[in-house]
């Protein structure tokens, strides 16, 4: 269970990510991103492990922050190519992805790595779904009613979702834990 | 003059660089430690825009090479943040103070605020990350003011739930200043 607690942990935590608050306003968008930030998470942590012991612990920040960078460009050169209409609005906020996931989220070990990732996903893809749903009335660009609440489509609505599902994440990590 | 004053305000609050951007979300402690924390970041951010200006115009624009962007300024920016942090003795700069700036001189590079101040990208450089760095302080502050006052709500809403609620009440009053 200590690795659920971690993804948790970390999950919440990158719910207050840029990447995170400014991609999530569809449902494709939101699990593109947590599939970014996850992908970061994973690939930063999992080389740093291989290479911790013969890795100073002085350097391993800094090393953690140029494999983030490195595999941040991949995610900015792959969306670029593959994905354009998500690179169109990410692009802005690749750059900042490196910081996000090492000095926010900052996980200890793979396992955790992992776990953060598969519910950052979940979270934002949820968030996405939500977004979408109440913003456009809509789901996967497929219109399902007429009613539409502007909110959501707004900064302030992504605020308001995200804020909403950190406090059931927390919520639910109390719950399991009592 | 007309142009440079919409300039300024779009930077500070219509367009605020963490209500409409999510750069740099984070509660302070405290009043006094938002307040510090958002100037040192505006300083840094003034400064590191002033240093990659002419690295990405002069150097990697011409040379085909922006995608190096990412790689090059994570590492400079995060060397600077622990240059402040060394030379100021005490950890002044916000938890989130790394991706503000970087975030906020992504914007300034991309001369997103060219056509307002006259296509004078280096003014842009240098007024952009200024006024987007006075515009985070008040909403750190404010945000701050209001994690202060959530110290009694239930748990599970503490912390970065409560810091995003805030900003979404914060980001709906902001909201008519894009009316104007």
């Amino acid at each position: 269970m200590k690795f659920a607690t971690d993804g948790k942990d970390g999950a919440v935590r990158a719910l207050g990510a840029s990447f995170a608050l400014a991609l999530s306003a569809t449902a494709l968008e939101g699990l593109s991103a947590g599939l970014c930030l996850a992908a970061v998470l994973f690939v930063t942590e999992f080389i740093t492990a291989l290479f911790r012991p013969i890795l100073p612990d002085k350097l391993r920040f800094s090393a953690s922050l140029l494999l983030a960078a490195t595999t941040a460009t991949l995610l900015s050169i792959l969306a670029e190519k593959f994905f354009p209409a998500f690179y169109g609005a990410a692009a802005l906020y690749f750059p900042a992805l490196a910081f996000e996931t090492v000095v926010r989220i900052g996980t200890e070990n793979t396992d955790a790595a992992f776990f953060t990732g598969l519910f950052t996903v979940g979270a934002l893809f949820l968030a996405g779904i939500i977004r979408e749903l109440l913003g456009s009335g809509s789901l996967f660009g497929f219109g399902l009613w007429d009613f539409q609440i502007g909110f959501f489509k707004h900064p302030a609505g992504a605020f308001f979702v995200l804020g909403v599902i950190a406090a059931c994440m927390n919520l639910i990590k109390r719950r399991t834990h009592a | 003059m007309k142009s440079l004053l919409l300039a300024v305000f779009a930077a500070a609050f219509s367009r605020n660089i963490l209500l409409n951007r999510f750069f740099g979300l984070d509660a302070a402690p405290n009043l006094k430690k938002a307040l510090t924390g958002g100037l040192a970041a505006t300083v840094l951010a003034v400064l590191a825009s002033l240093i990659a200006y002419p690295i990405s115009s002069e150097l990697l624009s011409p040379l085909g090479l922006q995608r190096l962007e990412i790689l090059l300024f994570v590492p400079a920016v995060s060397a600077l943040t622990a240059l402040a942090e060394k030379l100021l003795a005490r950890p002044v700069l916000p938890a989130a103070a790394d991706s503000l700036v970087l975030g906020v001189m992504t914007i300034a590079l991309r001369g997103e605020f060219d056509p307002a101040l006259g296509a004078d990208p280096l003014l842009s450089a240098i007024l952009f990350p200024l006024f987007a760095g006075l515009g985070f302080t008040l909403i750190s502050v404010l945000l701050t003011a209001t994690s202060i006052r959530t110290q009694h709500a239930p748990e599970a809403v503490r912390g970065l739930p409560a810091a995003l609620l805030s900003a979404s009440f914060l980001a709906m009053a902001f909201y008519v200043f894009t009316l104007i």
